[in-house]
């Protein structure tokens, strides 16, 4: 059973991820979440395929997780300023992964969690 | 030379040097009076060690707040990070006026119990721990400054000093969306929210005059004080250039940072350019001192040493001289009406560091606009939270970027296309 605060951060990283692909340019998008039984993922399925943006977000996310930050810093995600500011979500989530599928490019971030 | 470098070996290196070093300069009897007396010292703003203490007192009281809080982060296993770098080099700094042994302690255990509480791991809560001291002053005050019967002050200070770290953490998540992360003493802003309290009900309660302590300073050792800060700055240039003679293309990764919470530059350019940072942001801090005639005394001693922590932890110079030199017009224009400078202002030139993504993120106009309204903040934020918390800057701080980062995100509102191209 997820906490009022696990749901927050949950709700938080959406918004993040909203904004930054916003920020990026995307005017349509999809974006799912799921809890599985050891993680969870968000994924992200973009029309076309924008390099920088990607290289940023594998560099950013694939950051090893910190728990300091996430217990502290989580207020803060969901109110991204710049298209460059990945830090606190990268903390939190563990990896991310992506594929070019029928020319939409889906990227899935992986948030382990403790049962 | 690189092994040297290792962190391990720095850290035991440095503490060393730190626990020898007060016995160098003054001697045996001195540190123990001064030792007492800043134990038994209310510790309100401004309390300078250096004059209660001495100079030999004062390191010592740096060198035991380092090793206690160095063990702590061996026993927790964590390794070095630029909030931790930030948190123990602030911790060095007000060790120069109002933390000591005694009355960090009631906090660390609160914040223990905090994380017990909320069931989460303590080590998740450490950057909280670290800068958690700076409202130490309320167990001092209930301690020695109240004038109660120890029968009723041990327990009042016990109480409240766990109290304190207990409710910090829960705080002060909650607080950065005041200021959005703008202010990177968030810790501070918290304890001045919570210091407001304990003020008012001190002040409106017991009757309490919280401003009747001595807040002289001691300029006698401005000579000691300046070689300490340029001798650390320089190791730290030194020793990053040692252990990546390239570290310097790496620059541009942290000049290129708002600075925003959570800018931890270790991890984001690497350990060596990150020291490099600290050094030059310590560098200036001196320069500034001395160009506007700012004899080092503790809080100033305090400011370098927190200017030069957070070289690790959002600031840089391209982010934080427009907000320094905000502050240093009002140091220029009391000085030249009034003919002196408080150490209030004095120390504003150095802390105003705290709003410098403020400038990260809308440019030296900005900041050097911040820099200025933020030494106006300080004087009323003061009165306010009734001295309790020692970042009295980084209350001020969080009102500043509140009001500044709102205001120019509209002004500014194509900063976003800017950032994209």
């Amino acid at each position: 059973m997820k906490s009022k605060q696990d749901m927050k951060l949950i709700a938080q990283i959406i918004q993040e991820l909203s904004l930054f692909v916003m920020y990026h340019g995307y005017e349509s998008f999809d974006l799912s979440y799921a809890r599985l039984q050891y993680e969870e993922t968000y994924t992200l399925v973009l029309s076309d395929k924008k390099e920088d943006m990607l290289t940023y977000m594998e560099q950013k996310i694939n950051q090893k997780r910190e728990k300091e930050i996430e217990a502290y810093y989580w207020e803060l995600l969901g109110d991204l300023d710049s298209s460059t500011e990945l830090n606190i979500l990268g903390l939190i989530i563990d990896y991310m992964s992506y594929s070019w599928d029928n020319d939409k490019l889906v990227i899935t971030l992986h948030r382990s969690i403790k049962e | 030379m690189k092994r040297l470098m290792h962190t391990k070996t720095l850290t035991i290196l440095s503490l060393s040097i730190l626990l020898i070093l007060p016995f160098l300069l003054d001697t045996w009897e001195n540190i123990a009076q001064g030792t007492i007396a800043i134990l038994i010292h209310p510790s309100l703003l401004i309390s300078d060690y250096l004059r209660i203490g001495g100079l030999g007192a004062s390191l010592l009281n740096v060198a035991l707040l380092m090793l206690m809080n160095v063990i702590l982060l061996a026993l927790l296993k964590l390794k070095l990070t630029g909030p931790i770098f930030a948190g123990l080099l602030t911790i060095a700094g007000f060790a120069f006026f109002g933390k000591n042994p005694l009355n960090i302690v009631p906090i660390y255990v609160g914040i223990l119990l905090s994380a017990k509480f909320q069931k989460v791991d303590f080590r998740s809560l450490i950057i909280v721990l670290l800068f958690s001291t700076g409202i130490a002053p309320i167990v001092s005050y209930l301690l020695f400054g109240t004038g109660w019967p120890l029968l009723y002050a041990i327990p009042s200070a016990v109480v409240i000093g766990l109290l304190t770290g207990f409710l910090l953490p829960i705080m002060s998540v909650h607080m950065l969306r005041f200021h959005k992360g703008y202010n990177l003493y968030n810790v501070g802003f918290t304890m001045g929210i919570l210091s407001f309290l304990y003020s008012a009900i001190l002040r409106g309660v017991f009757k309490l005059n919280l401003f009747a302590f001595d807040s002289s300073t001691s300029e006698a050792y401005h000579h000691e004080m300046l070689i300490l800060a340029i001798v650390v700055s320089v190791l730290l240039i030194v020793g990053g250039f040692i252990s990546d003679p390239r570290a310097l293309k790496k620059y541009p990764i942290i000049l290129k940072s708002s600075g925003r919470l959570a800018s931890d530059f270790m991890r984001d350019a690497g350990k060596e350019i990150t020291f490099i940072n600290a050094g030059v942001m310590g560098i200036i801090s001196v320069i500034f001192c001395l160009v506007l005639g700012i004899n080092i005394n503790g809080p100033v001693m305090s400011g370098i040493l927190t200017v030069i922590g957070f070289g690790a932890f959002g600031k840089h110079p391209k982010n934080s001289l427009p907000v320094m030199l905000g502050a240093t017009i009002w140091f220029i224009i009391t000085k030249e009406m009034t003919g002196s400078v408080s150490t209030g202002l004095a120390i504003g030139v150095l802390f105003v560091t705290a709003v410098a993504p403020v400038a990260g993120r809308h440019g030296f106009l900005v900041g050097l606009l911040a820099g200025f309204i933020h030494v106006f903040f300080t004087p009323l934020t003061y009165p306010f939270q009734g001295g309790f918390d020692l970042y009295n800057n980084g209350f001020a701080a969080g009102f500043v970027a509140a009001i500044i980062v709102p205001i120019f995100d509209v002004i500014r509102k194509n900063k976003i296309q800017e950032d994209m191209s």
